[in-house]
């Protein structure tokens, strides 16, 4: 329900700007229906050796397949149908460049298209299946490229052979009426060196908590969930992910040329979700924000318990889930429990 | 001669001197010397003043206006009791050089006997009357206070005014010429008359002097001998020791001044006498607009009071300019300049004929310069002459005040935002000095409101103004004009989990602009040098951006008229700007990524050297004496960001004289713009970019339905070439290109005025626009990203209805605005999709531009109260914005996967209250 809780003196706040009124929206960090909250593929990305494809005719690697594993919770879906449909399209240059206003200047991150496929996609899946004892739909599928999609994809995006080729890949998730679209990249990349190694997705392997800033962090187990009082908080951090250096193409714009560049560590970025209660910040990062003067990067986060009382008999176990992504379409997802009493 | 309407400029400050009865009679009492009151009898009053129907049109004599010479005459009007001139004679000999003043004379008694005038009354029957009447000469660029712009004016129609004029009228018969007695007459009493509140010298006033009739010849008739005060206010009482007088001293814009005494002995001391005296309510001096010079189809002027009475504006005259057709409104009140429904930056802000980068301080902050020191402020909202340039849709042209003052005043202005101050006053040497100031407290107050621990944002700005100018002779006028301001704003806030935000950011300017005016053998010249120094500044975290400029401008313009029909005008307007630009600013990598990456801390610097050259000139022919006929042609060369570019810029404007003040108007044009420097930038932009290009098409009738109320309709249709567009291609080079001159765009409307002109206690207008501006995109290489269809711009405003009024009654201002305006285009949001890689929903959007939000409407009141006392004037104001508290949308703000929306009100009831001093 979109309403306005505005209690500063309106008179103010419209005369200066200062301060918003801000609708009570629905916070993104509580799954509360159907949601796809991230995607893994496995691979992330695949190198091509473009000299020797060049020397060839062809691409004399192998395609892999790629496994992709989207995160779908559908938490009062009561184990009904949800409906999976995966396909795979080319990245299309011109979609974010005809954003905005078309006044910006276009730079390398403005080819990159920021929506789903379109007419003409290749399905890879189109399943249904009901979601688990624990809210997740447990689906999985396989996407092989092609040759003739990836040339198709190369003749679409210019850019790609030289700056990395990303593959779009849609996911439309349906339950009830309920209909979620969503879409991740595979990055098709040229081996710049020998040993120039593929991305590798991040993963989150623990937990830990604790009350107050001032506290010792603890292990949080998800087979004894802490038990978190109705209206109180918690904070929870993540172990770090490592974060790779990794080599990608570039463009220098005062020399006009393309030169590999060398990243010495990738930024992740943690987000956090619960079925009930919600998460302050939703998302942490290594990469803390450059307008800030004395940034924390402790990878921590607020669990805000509900106030209001379950009614009886009703589960006090509340899912947590966290996606961890990197910069180049890595992303892994880990599950935790809390209860809250 | 030259007709009115072929002049470059005139200048006829029409006032009523005084207002004589036609027959003087006296009941005196045997008093004391000194002030008494009037008779005890009643006494026939002035119930309504004469008032003008028609004209003045005067004509310049042709040989004056080449030579720049300027005149006041003042006449003496008789009115018989149909209000038809009867007679007419100049009493106050033309001011004039050069041996032309009997043209001048000529002129201005021919201007008020083809006027139309409305007959007085006294105790509410039509009498005749006689009064005192002034037609000021001025040439342009040599015009003082209340020269505005458009052909015509008007003349206060009375009313209020009789109210107070009570001295004694005698029957409805012809006044007869003045007779003083010539007997034994000697200056027995002096005084000074002075403007009650300002204690200004009140010059020209009639002073009669009613002598009591000789009790020993029956019948006998008062006699008067009359006078008028000098450019101090002094007078001097005649008459016979031991007399019985009447002194009535009148302006006509004043309440009179009516004493009663005895002469004293011829020996003894003279009687003195101090007359303080209350403006009327009604403003008699009246403001006659100069005649359009031609060289632009569409421009709207505004002049005192206008500037400052406008509800909604808090008394700012630069937002005063924002309820003209053709500036679009901004939302939340923004002091943006938004001339059909172009972006800002394609409008051009002058001051005294310089570009400033600003006109407003921040958000809903006031004008940066104090409304003391503005004249005049011209509103071009498209098709502008050819002194101006560099900018694509419309023109703002500041005129501050350069006459010279010969007595201090000063003002003091306190409200809800700032408080400022502003002196004036000669300072010798025939050197006259102007000073302002204001600064913001919002700062102060607002942490007293604001919730503690809160985010405080509070803007924080302040200007200045200084003024040294000298008359060096009537055609000849120096001064140095000297503004800045600065607008700052810090943010402050600490939360442990993230991190502390300190934030500042400044923008600030100062110039200083010199002026050498001069005319001589038919010849004007007005040189103008100036410099500026601008900065802006922002700083967060790691983040800082600073940037500086030293701008210099020189502009000359002369002016040369052969003979009636025939003036030639040519200029130059240069500006060189030496840049100076330092980023460390976080910049997305120029490589593909697909999640949030850490973005590099670029050092970005820059040092430009950006000259802009331009020449212009254009001709003001009369084909035909109805027919005026003014090409032009502007050549600017560009060398921005270390590219070169030229633009040649013909325009025409046509004005015919369909009939007496009706005009049918056309005008066409080509109008150059820069892309920005950052659009120019080799690393960020496409230095390959050509300049904008707009055309502009116009045709339009005005007609003046009276002397003060008058219609102007335009329609217009405007087309724009080469706007930078995003491209993100290859370039030629191999590289990406920034932008490609994909972009075009179309306006066309149609925009009307009409408006009530100040005139006694009234002034109001309607303004309405309805217009279209569009913009799409093509794909001229082929190979670009995909054409568009036309589509609307951020700022199209379909129908923008604006309806003020203000009215004085007594020491009362009430004044009213209401507004109604289309919303502004949306986008219609769909739904949301996911970026799972980004962890960003994204809007699914429709056609853009193909909703609008709701429409705005607005009702503004202000209430002002005066008090004058003797030697200042204090006033209260409230104006209150918004007053019925209409919610008009301004954005919309989503849900974060855009399921939900919510609209964000625009500003709510607002009163503010101010106080203000004058002396």
């Amino acid at each position: 329900m979109a309403m306005f809780a505005c209690a500063r003196p309106l008179l103010l706040v419209a005369a200066f700007g200062l301060l918003a009124c801000t609708p009570r929206f629905e916070n993104a960090t509580t799954v509360i229906d159907l949601r796809l909250l991230g995607v893994k593929a496995e691979p992330p990305e695949i190198l091509i050796d473009l000299a020797a494809a060049a020397a060839a005719g062809t691409i004399t690697d192998p395609l892999p397949p790629v496994v992709l594993t989207p995160l779908i919770v559908d938490p009062k879906g009561a184990a009904r149908p949800v409906q999976i449909r995966v396909e795979a399209c080319p990245n299309d240059p011109d979609e974010a460049i005809m954003g905005g206003m078309g006044m910006r200047p276009g730079m390398v991150g403005d080819t990159v298209s920021d929506r789903p496929c379109g007419d003409g996609a290749v399905l890879i899946a189109d399943a249904s299946l009901p979601a688990g004892p624990d809210g997740t739909v447990p689906f999985e599928t396989t996407f092989t490229p092609t040759l003739p999609f990836l040339i198709e994809a190369a003749r679409a995006d210019p850019l790609g052979v030289e700056l990395g080729l990303p593959v779009r890949i849609t996911f439309t998730v349906k339950a009830g009426d309920e209909t979620v679209r969503s879409f991740k990249r595979i990055l098709f990349s040229q081996r710049l060196s020998p040993d120039h190694q593929p991305n590798q997705n991040p993963v989150v392997t623990r937990f830990f908590m604790r009350q107050r800033r001032e506290d010792p962090r603890e292990p949080l187990d998800a087979t004894m969930p802490p038990v978190v009082p109705r209206g109180t908080s918690l904070r929870i951090a993540v172990a770090p992910a490592v974060a790779e250096a990794y080599s990608a193409r570039a463009f220098n714009a005062t020399e006009r040329r393309f030169y590999t560049e060398r990243v010495p560590e990738e930024t992740l970025r943690y987000s956090f979700y619960a079925t009930r209660g919600i998460f302050a910040p939703s998302s942490v990062s290594n990469d803390p924000s450059p307008l800030l003067t004395n940034p924390t990067t402790d990878l921590e986060t607020t669990y805000e318990a509900p106030g209001e009382a379950l009614p009886p008999g009703a589960d006090p176990h509340v899912d947590v889930f966290v996606v961890v992504r990197d910069e180049r379409a890595g992303a892994s997802f880990t599950r935790t429990r809390l209860r809250v009493e | 001669m030259v007709n009115t309407s072929s002049l470059l400029a005139i200048a006829a400050v029409a006032c009523f001197a005084t207002v004589r009865p036609a027959q003087a009679q006296g009941d005196f009492q045997q008093r004391r010397p000194g002030p008494v009151d009037a008779g005890a009898r009643p006494t026939p009053t002035l119930t309504r003043p004469p008032r003008v129907i028609t004209g003045p049109n005067p004509t310049y004599p042709p040989a004056a206006l080449a030579a720049g010479l300027i005149a006041d005459v003042t006449m003496q009007v008789d009115l018989d009791a149909a209000g038809q001139v009867t007679n007419v004679k100049v009493t106050g000999p033309a001011r004039a050089d050069g041996g032309v003043a009997t043209e001048f004379d000529d002129a201005a008694m021919a201007a008020v006997r083809a006027m139309q005038w409305g007959a007085a009354e006294i105790d509410n029957v039509p009498a005749p009357i006689r009064f005192e009447y002034t037609l000021r000469f001025r040439p342009p660029r040599l015009v003082p206070v209340g020269d505005g712009g458009g052909s015509d004016g008007g003349v206060s129609d009375g009313g209020a005014a009789s109210d107070a004029l009570t001295s004694q009228v005698g029957d409805t018969a012809p006044a007869p010429d003045l007779a003083p007695r010539a007997p034994a007459i000697f200056p027995l009493g002096r005084g000074v008359l002075r403007e009650r509140g300002t204690r200004d010298p009140l010059e020209s006033a009639d002073v009669r002097v009613i002598r009591a009739p000789d009790p020993s010849t029956p019948g006998a008739e008062p006699a008067e001998l009359t006078s008028t005060t000098d450019g101090e206010g002094r007078f001097v009482v005649e008459g016979a020791p031991g007399e019985r007088v009447r002194v009535v001293i009148a302006t006509g814009q004043h309440e009179p001044c009516i004493r009663e005494f005895v002469l004293p002995a011829a020996d003894a001391t003279p009687v003195e006498l101090t007359c303080l005296v209350k403006r009327l309510a009604i403003n008699y001096e009246t403001v006659v607009e100069a005649p359009r010079k031609g060289e632009e189809v569409t421009r709207h002027s505004l002049s005192q009071p206008e500037l400052t009475s406008v509800p909604g504006t808090f008394g700012d005259p630069l937002r005063a300019i924002q309820n003209l057709p053709g500036i679009s409104r901004a939302p939340y009140g923004l002091g943006l300049l938004l001339v059909r429904g172009a972006s800002p930056q394609d409008s051009g802000v002058y001051i005294d004929g310089h570009k400033v980068p600003l006109l407003y301080h921040f958000a809903v902050g006031p004008s940066i310069l104090t409304p003391d020191l503005i004249e005049r402020i011209d509103f071009y909202p498209g098709g502008f002459g050819v002194r101006y340039g560099r900018a694509s849709a419309g023109v703002i042209d500041v005129a501050t005040r350069t006459d010279p003052v010969k007595r201090f005043h000063g003002a003091a202005d306190v409200d809800f935002l700032d408080a400022g101050a502003y002196l004036e006053g000669p300072i010798g040497g025939g050197y006259s000095m102007a000073a302002g100031a204001r600064r913001s407290y919002i700062d102060t107050l607002l942490p007293l409101v604001l919730p503690e621990g809160e985010t405080v944002a509070a803007p924080v700005y302040w200007d200045y103004q200084a003024r040294i100018s000298r008359s060096i002779s009537p055609s000849e006028r120096i001064s140095v004009f000297a503004f800045g301001s600065r607008d700052s704003l810090e943010v402050l806030s600490s939360d442990p989990d993230s991190g502390s935000l300190d934030l500042g950011t400044s923008v600030m300017l100062h110039r200083v602009i010199g002026t050498w005016t001069k005319a001589w053998d038919g010849w004007t010249s007005r040189l103008s040098p100036s410099y500026g120094f601008d900065s802006v500044g922002f700083r967060a975290g790691t983040v800082d951006a600073d940037g500086s400029a030293h701008v210099f401008g020189l502009r000359e313009e002369v002016t040369k008229s052969f003979g009636d029909s025939f003036s030639i005008v040519a200029g130059l307007d240069n500006e060189l700007r030496f840049d100076r630009v330092a980023f460390n600013v976080p910049l997305p990598p120029e490589r593909r990524t697909f999640g949030r990456t850490r973005r590099t801390i670029t050092d970005i610097s820059r040092k430009l050297s950006n000259l802009g050259v331009a020449g212009y000139a254009e001709v003001l022919w009369d084909v035909v004496p109805r027919l005026r006929v003014v090409p032009g042609i502007r050549f600017d060369w560009f060398h921005y960001s270390a590219t070169d570019k030229i633009s040649v810029d013909p325009r025409l404007v046509t004005r015919l004289e369909l009939a007496e003040g009706t005009f049918m108007k056309g005008g066409l044009g080509l109008f150059h713009q820069p892309p920005t420097p950052q659009q120019l930038d080799p690393q960020f932009g496409t230095p390959t970019l050509p300049l904008i290009t707009a055309q502009q098409f116009h045709y339009g009738v005005e007609h003046a339905f009276s002397p003060a109320i008058a219609i102007d309709g335009t329609v217009y249709y405007m087309r724009k070439l080469d706007l930078p567009r995003t491209s993100g291609r290859r370039a030629a080079d191999g590289g990406v290109e920034r932008y490609a001159p994909d972009g075009r765009g179309r306006g066309y409307g149609f925009e009307v005025l009409l408006k009530h002109r100040p005139t006694g206690n009234f002034f109001g207008w309607v303004a309405y626009s309805i217009s279209r501006t569009e913009e799409r995109r093509r794909n001229t290489r082929g190979d670009g990203p995909p054409a568009t269809p036309y589509r609307p711009t951020l700022f199209d405003q379909t129908h923008n209805l604006t309806a003020l009024a203000s009215r004085t009654v007594g020491d009362w201002e009430f004044g009213a605005r209401f507004r109604l305006v289309s919303g502004l285009p949306q986008t219609p949001i769909l739904g949301g999709e996911y970026d799972a890689d980004q962890n960003d929903w994204d809007p699914v959007q429709g056609e853009p531009g193909s909703v609008r939000r709701q429409t705005f409407h607005q009702l503004d009141l202000r209430v002002e109260k005066n008090f004058i006392f003797e030697a200042w004037r204090f006033a209260v104001y409230l104006d209150v914005q918004n007053v019925y508290n209409a919610e008009n949308p301004e954005a919309n703000v989503n849900d974060y996967r855009f399921r939900q929306t919510a609209p964000v009100r625009g500003l709510p009831i607002l009163p503010i209250l101010g106080m203000r001093g004058r002396f």
